[in-house]
């Protein structure tokens, strides 16, 4: 599951997500909340990206995890 | 000249922190309480006692996880702290079983459930209230209602903005998401503050709508929650009772009604305290973002959230029975200064970075998005239509008030002409 190539790959929980919407607040270009209430990326995820590792780290669920490729 | 039958009286009586409805909240505080917390921050980061014994309030409280005389209370004012207390949901719960004495549970009401069946009732809801929702909730609601508003006193040389644009917004917005009417739509507010005694009222306003939607569903929340369909302990789907519905729009409304208009009084004399960033408001729209999130961090209307301790446990050196009740200043929390700078500085040019003034964990607050939608456009749409608008320097001077709920006791401003 690391990352590819060094890449940063997101890992979401969609059991533990409730859909607060705070990831896609945070970093609307990458995670939105789906019909049925849970997570979903939506767009490429971009090394080093502050707002991505905000959006995981702010998480109230902890439903998020940032993989960093090595 | 405005489409809104709305009795201004009324709202001035409603809305005003220092009246009755508000003292079991502790309305009538007006002593700064950052200092104390602070200084409890300091020499914690967990103390024995409530907030407001910490802060010298000698009078009854009703708020959540209060009065509970019987259960031993805790709080904490620091950071991590307090994120721990609002996530860890195995230790820290919303609700337990009563002891003698104390009101039985609300158990239709989300606020009060925990684990699977919160998840479970809150994704009901849930996808209505996603920040790609938000422009559902303008172009159908709140859009109509601030330029409304705004048309009704826009010739006036002064106004309030605390009771005749902050306090009805937000009002206006859920009831109209719930097809309550204008006319009716103050006295859903004062059924929701009234300690719980407004049910009946509420239901007499609500049944004909629920009825309404179950017949016809429209574009609206009635009508989401009515199609509801969620699975019992046997899996059995079924869909919301009239009693589960009713519960539901008893925290939506109270929630949705009150919260914002505070927290859009405080963000306004953020701005209109600070000439920069209105200015820099003024000239990016943008910039609201920045200003809305600061105004949270700095000063969120509801300070203080409890949880119930469900098994013994440790929490920042101090130990914790099971039944305890321990209160998450998240007020405090948000002015950490290990996180922040300068904590107690009103600073939309800082940057941003999480606070937990919505809240954090499963309890985070439903509404958010809509929150912010609502504080964008309302603020937005003053911006555009009174570019001289600033504090009015003739009228008394506006004061952050209350307790448990806090809010501004008046947004006066002048409108037109140089000051």
């Amino acid at each position: 599951m690391a990352g590819v190539n060094g890449g940063w790959v997101v890992e979401t929980d969609r059991e533990r997500c409730i859909g607060s919407g705070t990831c896609a607040f945070t970093a609307p270009e990458v995670f939105d909340v789906d019909g049925t209430g849970r997570v979903v990326v939506i767009g490429p995820v971009t090394v080093g990206d502050v707002r991505v590792r905000e959006a995981v780290d702010n998480c109230p669920m902890d439903a998020l995890r940032l993989i960093e490729g090595g | 000249m405005s489409g809104l039958a709305l009795d201004r009286a009324r709202i001035r009586e409603l809305f005003d922190l220092r009246s009755d409805v508000y003292a079991t909240r502790g309305g009538t505080f007006e002593v700064d309480p950052y200092p104390t917390f602070h200084h409890l921050r300091e020499t914690g980061p967990v103390h024995a006692g409530t907030p407001h014994e910490a802060l010298g309030w000698k009078g009854d409280v009703f708020f959540q996880g209060l009065p509970y005389p019987q259960r031993p209370h805790f709080s904490a004012y620091d950071f991590e702290t307090c994120a721990t207390v609002l996530k860890d949901d195995r230790h820290f719960v919303t609700s337990l079983p009563p002891l003698p004495g104390e009101p039985p549970l609300i158990d239709a009401a989300i606020l009060f459930m925990n684990g699977r069946q919160h998840r479970d009732y809150r994704t009901l809801v849930q996808p209505s209230f996603v920040p790609g929702r938000a422009v559902w909730w303008i172009e159908n609601w709140i859009s109509r209602t601030v330029e409304q508003l705004i048309d009704a006193f826009a010739h006036d040389p002064a106004v309030d903005l605390n009771t005749e644009f902050c306090a009805p917004i937000p009002l206006l917005t859920i009831t109209g998401s719930f097809g309550i009417t204008v006319e009716e739509a103050l006295d859903v507010r004062a059924a929701v503050t009234s300690d719980g005694q407004g049910a009946q009222t509420l239901a007499r306003l609500l049944m004909p709508i629920v009825a309404a939607r179950r017949d016809q569903p429209g574009d609206d929340l009635i009508s989401v929650l009515v199609q509801a369909e969620v699975a019992d302990e046997g899996a059995t789907v079924h869909r919301l009772g009239d009693q589960e519905v009713l519960g539901f729009a008893f925290l939506l409304l109270a929630a949705g009604s009150g919260t914002t208009w505070k927290q859009m009084g405080i963000t306004l004399l953020g701005l209109l305290q600070h000439p920069e960033a209105l200015a820099a408001a003024r000239a990016d729209r943008g910039f609201l973002r920045n200003v809305i999130e600061e105004s949270v961090r700095w000063t969120p209307t509801d300070p203080v959230f409890a949880r119930f301790v469900a098994e013994d446990c440790e929490l920042g050196g101090v130990e914790l029975p099971a039944g305890a009740i321990v209160h998450a200043c998240l007020a405090a929390a948000n002015r950490d200064p290990s996180r922040w700078d300068r904590p107690d500085e009103f600073d939309p040019f800082r940057p941003l970075k999480p606070h937990i003034g919505f809240g954090h964990g499963p309890h985070t607050c439903l509404g958010m998005h809509v929150a912010r939608a609502e504080m964008t456009t309302g603020i937005s749409a003053l911006l555009d239509r009174f570019p001289q608008m600033r504090l009015d320097r003739d009228a008394v001077a506006p004061k952050i008030v209350g307790l448990y709920e806090r809010g501004p006791d008046s947004v006066p401003v002048r409108l037109e002409g140089e000051g």
